[in-house]
């Protein structure tokens, strides 16, 4: 079962009000865009607020009512030992339908996204992947720390082959948010559509009524158009697939909504009232925080509603460039939000309140990134992928790495196989412990990281603006025993 | 994979795709512009019209059309109507099409004319009979408009509207007259707070003119430092009484800015006393120089007039309040890097010998790296250099013959006879950053908030007359970011350093390593007056502990004054209590480093890359002065060469470069010396290069040193600063500031 049709069986009832001819009343429903409890404001005359007369409610003048938001399929557990998460993952052609055009793209298991896994802290996990493509490919376990050669990259290993099946095995140390994707001809992998979410749970985390996944891809408005737009200024951004759809709330149960964003170069400023972020790709935050940050490629975070009742909300986002730049467009609407009249229930998060370490003042590793627009050519410390010198670090030391963006262009920062504590911004501190695989690193900007170098391998080490990365963008990190 | 060459555009740009009509309608039925995210707006106004309101109103444009670039006499405009009313309200989906463009020049068909949609990024070339077809982008904001260029005619264009069957769009290109001007006289840039009328560039292009004012280009004439040092002044001391006590002598020549009769302090040494033997002490040479040093050839490149060999003090009005300012850059029609540097050659200008024309003495004449700029203000033509670093390399590349009159060159040691002076350009050619990142990359970096670069970004305002929006990154900030802007961080993010250190038997050994991360160039790059100084200490807590050994700042970096080993380390005439005399050893050995040309290419042994290996002994501080006689807080340690200097103050704020060669740590520069061998002289001196230890991009250099301590956990604090000049010629002059701090490290 795809997720379209999951989505069908999900959602009970579209929450938009029908078209309304001219000169009509206001319809009585909501329609999934405005106030329930106000009349259409917008002059129409059809009742949804949005001013295109034709009722649906989505301000496209269409007439048809806005798709629901679907959750991606859960991945199939094939093994029924309670501490083994067994799965299996085709990835293939697929005909993928965005903004209602056709698009030749690639999924996993027939889906984009692809099934969501889901395990719990020490869980091993066994993934068969069969390569269905007509060309290599691997997955890569974004934000975990799997075995050197579990990762997924082709440094100095070998991709699974057209035809082919591997098993990718490892343990699971992290609780969190994570994805996998492909790390073969990545830029064009992803943007095709391979990639899911992989979550681990802690049982020690609350547990939450609804535990939701958002995978947030951005597409160019000819979504066959490949990289689906660099800049975040001309993107139709999907949420699980869709675009501006509407998710409706069952009940007012607690909830814990975790967004992906899998885009291949789009930043995405997020607003979603009534909403606290809880949670980032490492897992439980040191604290809350109530303004939700730019959410760049690669990165997750996770949301709880906690003062929502009744009437719905867009969730709204601002486009960012890789030029750090707010773009000048106004917010587009991610989906709207209908809510039940009751309050969320809310969740006792352990926040732990943990304190940055304390930046030693000392560097052991500069990753310098350069490049340019007018170029498109990017660089680490002058080397561009695979043409690379590797630092060596030793297995089980704390290393200081500073990574200075002098490419005016803004970069989001991502190492395989270890976490990176964010130690300072241009200097400052953050305001509690703050534990990352993906960082992004402004213009201009430098950000230094305190790294435990507990995972033996050769760590690749790139932004996750997937063309600047095989712009060569992009190194390696080894741990040595 | 790279992304579909297709402009785009911010979303909200193509609102006014909805506002204006599509030209080619004049025939036909109005159409409303339904495309994209236009589709919304465009469904209130078609639902208005089909709810019985008036069509003509509920386009959203009501009678908002323009005659796309009726104010232009760089457009060959059309009739297209202009009328945006509807028919029935109906809404039609508008059709790509193309245009057939035929261009001539001087009336005949045009081969080869670069012809294009203005606001796109595709170009197409016209075939022998002068014509291409153009695929108009109906997502493209404002007039639709194709534009015709060639390198030796000024952009032109025409309305674009969907042709009728055979319809061929004209644009007659004009040859621009060949040569340049000496008549005609550089415009005013303005001011950011001067920018009344379209006289003045800031009027339509205030954030570049706001950029620039602060940059150093715009001071590039009227530097107090240049101005000092090019004629031998202090603009420092500015009395008689005061130029006695410092040794100089008062006397009226001409000032900064050609300003006759002004008096200043003459201190002896200067380009023009150094390179004009019939002056007289080297006091108002300018009255009678003959010889300039090229000098203004790139800092008052703006002189009307001869372009070239031009004295800096006849660098007046714009020529010197501005010194490289916008119109002397934009009338680059060329570079030639095989010409002597600036204006002399190497950056041809052109300037316009067409006028009177209209209002303007002389027809507009500007060359910049859009071809879709057909304002006639402008009378624009593209060239590709401004985006490529040759252009900077017309003056940031210079190798130069000995000035000195009398002076000669080692010719074994530079058989090309010439000096490398400024080799900023060919560090980057060849570097790393190379086709990676060019100059702009950091210097003129992407404005992501400018649409163009005439600062409107209001898509509605894209046209003829304020050009189209492009695409975000296309206009470059002309801010010049380096080391005299630590606002700009770009110092900040330069080098880096790193430190390993061990403690064995109450010695701690440091190695710390100076890595050039960030530019394209070495480090540090530009005018040979600069440097770059490592200062290293070793700490138990607060205590700091007494150096043993290792290597040093050089001392071509600056001392108060020196013995060698063989004079009586007690007589310092002119020291203070305070002072620190640092004791040095010879090693014998010189540092074998990897510089740029001939000092790491393999052409320069050890020796000939001239940097001997001191070995640090230990210091003592002056704690009273009689007479000559001074008195130290322990006893100077034997040593071959003693320096007299100043403490080095960890932690404090950095401003004026301070004497302490000698100190634990290093110094990094090109060292010129004079035909009396004296080093780090201003290179119109400069008979040779003594060394060259500038660090390469992505290079590094590593130094050692040792420091007795008293505890089991010392730390290693390091500090790296940016010097402009020596302490010497910064004190002599009354220069301030002069020295910033790079990198703070401590481990």
């Amino acid at each position: 079962m795809n997720w379209r049709a999951r989505f069908s069986e999900m959602v009970s009832a579209v929450l938009i009000a029908l078209l309304v001819g001219c000169g009509e009343a206001p319809a009585a429903s909501d329609d999934g865009g405005g106030d329930a409890t106000t009349a259409d404001a917008s002059g129409d005359g059809d009742g949804d607020g949005d001013g295109d007369g034709d009722g649906d409610g989505d301000g496209d003048g269409d007439g048809e009512p806005r798709p629901a938001v679907p959750q991606p399929p859960d991945a199939e557990d094939l093994d029924p030992a309670p501490n083994v998460v067994e799965v299996a993952l085709v990835a293939a052609p697929a005909t993928l339908t965005i903004h209602g055009e056709s698009v030749d793209g690639y999924a996993y298991n027939g889906s984009t996204p692809g099934p969501t896994i889901r395990a719990k802290v020490g869980d091993t996990l066994r993934v068969q992947v069969t390569n269905d493509l007509e060309v290599p490919t691997t997955i890569h376990w974004h934000g975990l720390k799997t075995p050197w050669n579990m990762d997924g990259v082709t440094w100095k290993q070998s991709p699974i082959d057209p035809g082919a099946t591997f098993e990718y095995t490892f343990t699971l140390s992290q609780a969190g948010t994570f994805w996998y994707h492909p790390h073969f001809d990545t830029a064009r992998q992803v943007d095709l559509g391979l990639y899911g979410a992989l979550i681990v749970e802690d049982p020690a985390e609350p547990a939450v009524d609804h535990d939701w996944v958002f995978v947030m891809d951005s597409w160019a408005e000819d979504a066959n158009e490949p990289q689906h737009g660099l800049h975040g200024s001309d993107m139709r951004w999907t949420v699980n697939g869709v675009e501006d759809g509407v998710l409706e709330i069952p009940d007012a149960g607690s909830t814990r909504m975790r967004f992906v964003n899998v885009a291949n170069a789009g930043y995405l400023e997020l607003d979603w009232p009534g909403t606290r972020q809880v949670a980032a790709g490492q897992g439980v935050l040191a604290a809350p925080k109530d303004a939700l940050e730019v959410l760049v490629p690669g990165d997750r975070l996770d949301l709880e509603r906690f003062d929502a009742a009744g009437g719905s909300v867009d969730v709204t986002a601002v486009a960012s460039s890789p030029y750090g730049q707010t773009e000048v467009e106004p917010a587009q609407r991610l989906m709207t939000v209908a809510s039940p009249p009751t309050a969320p229930a809310t969740s006792a998060w352990a926040f732990s309140g943990a304190t940055p370490t304390p930046d030693p003042l000392y560097t052991d590793i500069v990753y310098s990134l350069q490049g340019d627009v007018s170029t498109d050519t990017w660089a680490i410390n002058g080397e561009q992928f695979p043409d690379i010198t590797p630092y060596a670090v030793p297995m089980s030391t704390w290393q200081v790495i500073e990574v200075r963006n002098i490419s005016f262009s803004a970069h989001p920062f991502h190492m395989h196989g270890l976490v990176m504590e964010v130690l300072s911004v241009d200097g400052e501190p953050p305001a509690v412990q703050t534990m990352v695989d993906t960082f992004n690193v402004g213009i201009a900007q430098t950000v230094r990281f305190g790294v435990l170098a507990d995972n033996e391998g050769e760590w690749m080490t790139h932004c996750h603006i997937l063309p600047h990365a095989e712009g060569g963008m992009m190194t390696v990190l080894v741990v040595a025993p | 994979m790279k992304s579909a060459s297709k402009v785009r555009y911010p979303s909200s740009l193509t609102r006014s795709l909805f506002t204006r009509m599509p030209k080619g309608t004049r025939n036909g039925p109005r159409l409303f512009v339904c495309r994209g995210r236009l589709i919304a707006a465009c469904v209130v106004s078609c639902t208005l019209a089909a709810c019985g309101e008036p069509s003509s109103e509920s386009s959203g444009a009501g009678d908002e059309t323009t005659d796309g670039g009726a104010e232009s006499g760089g457009i060959n405009t059309t009739d297209t109507g202009g009328d945006t009313t509807t028919t029935g309200g109906e809404e039609v989906e508008e059709t790509p099409y193309e245009v057939r463009v035929r261009v001539t020049q001087d009336g005949v068909a045009k081969q080869g004319a670069t012809v294009m949609q203005a606001g796109s990024a595709i170009q197409q070339l016209t075939d022998a009979a002068g014509e291409a077809v153009v695929a108009i982008d109906l997502e493209i904001p404002g007039d639709r408009v194709v534009v015709a260029s060639t390198l030796s005619a000024r952009s032109r264009g025409a309305d674009a509207p969907a042709p009728e069957e055979g319809e061929v769009i004209e644009v007659a290109l004009t040859t621009i007259a060949e040569g340049d001007n000496e008549a005609y006289t550089f415009e005013d840039p303005g001011t950011p707070t001067d920018n009344g009328t379209t006289a003045k560039c800031a009027h339509c292009h205030p954030s570049q003119v706001n950029d620039w004012v602060r940059s150093p280009h715009r001071a590039s004439a009227s530097n107090p430092v240049v101005q000092d040092v090019y004629a031998g002044t202090s603009a420092a001391v500015t009395t008689a009484a005061a130029c006695t006590a410092v040794g100089g002598t008062w006397a009226a020549g001409i000032g900064p800015g050609a300003v006759p009769g002004v008096s200043r302090c003459y201190l002896g040494e200067g380009t023009l006393a150094d390179l004009n033997p019939s002056c007289v002490g080297g006091v108002a040479c300018e009255l009678d120089a003959t010889a300039f040093g090229a000098c203004a050839d790139c800092h008052a490149p703006g002189i009307d007039g001869v372009l070239g060999g031009r004295s800096l003090l006849e660098a007046e009005g714009f020529a010197y309040d501005y010194g490289v300012h916008c119109d002397v850059c934009h009338k680059v029609e060329s570079v030639d890097l095989s010409a002597p540097a600036g204006v002399a050659g190497r950056l041809r200008i052109q300037r316009p010998l067409e006028g009177p024309a209209g209002s303007f003495e002389w027809l507009p004449l500007t060359f910049g790296p859009f071809v879709d700029v057909i304002n006639p203000r402008m009378g624009a033509t593209a060239r590709d250099h401004f985006q490529q670093p040759e252009f900077c390399a017309g003056c940031h590349e210079l190798m130069q013959e000995v000035l000195v009159p009398g002076a000669a060159i080692d010719a074994a040691r530079w058989p090309e006879g010439t000096l490398p002076i400024h080799t900023t350009f060919s560090e980057w050619q060849n570097g790393p950053f190379a086709g990676v990142a060019p100059c702009i990359s950091c210097h003129m970096p992407p404005d992501a908030e400018a649409g163009n670069g005439a600062d409107i970004p209001d898509p509605e305002n894209a046209s003829v007359t304020f050009g189209w929006m492009r695409p975000q990154g296309s206009i470059r900030r002309h801010q010049w970011g380096g080391p005299r802007q630590p606002e700009t961080g770009l110092l900040d993010v330069a080098g880096a350093v790193f430190i390993d250190h061990t403690v064995d038997a109450g010695v701690l050994t440091a190695n710390v390593t100076v890595k050039n991360v960030g530019p394209g160039h070495a480090l540090p790059t530009g005018e040979p007056l600069r440097s770059m100084v490592m200062y290293v200490q070793a700490r138990c807590d607060t205590q700091v502990q007494s150096a043993v050994g290792g290597d040093v700042v050089a001392p071509f970096s600056g001392a108060l004054d020196e013995r060698d080993g063989a004079e009586d380390w007690s007589i310092w005439p002119g020291a203070e209590v305070g002072d620190v005399v640092r004791v040095l050893r010879s090693t014998g050995e010189h540092h074998d480093y990897v510089g740029y040309g001939p000092f790491g290419d393999g052409t320069f042994d050890a020796v000939q890359k001239g940097m001997p290996k001191w070995d640090f002994v230990g210091q003592s501080t002056v704690t009273a002065v009689n007479g000559d006689q001074v008195t130290f807080d322990a006893t100077l340690p034997a040593g071959d060469l003693a320096l007299r200097g100043v403490a080095v103050s960890f932690g404090a704020d950095r401003d004026a470069p301070m004497p302490n060669a000698g100190a634990p740590g290093f110094a990094f520069a090109r060292v010129l010396a004079d035909a009396d061998g004296e080093v780090m002289v201003p290179h119109h001196r400069a008979v040779d290069v003594v060394s060259d230890n500038r660090i390469l991009p992505q290079q590094a250099w590593t130094s050692t040193h040792r420091f007795a301590v008293t505890c089991a956990d010392p730390v290693v604090d390091v500090e790296l600063v940016h010097r402009a000049w020596t302490p010497a010629l910064g004190d002599s002059r009354g220069w301030s500031g002069g020295e910033t701090l790079m990198e703070a490290s401590t481990k």
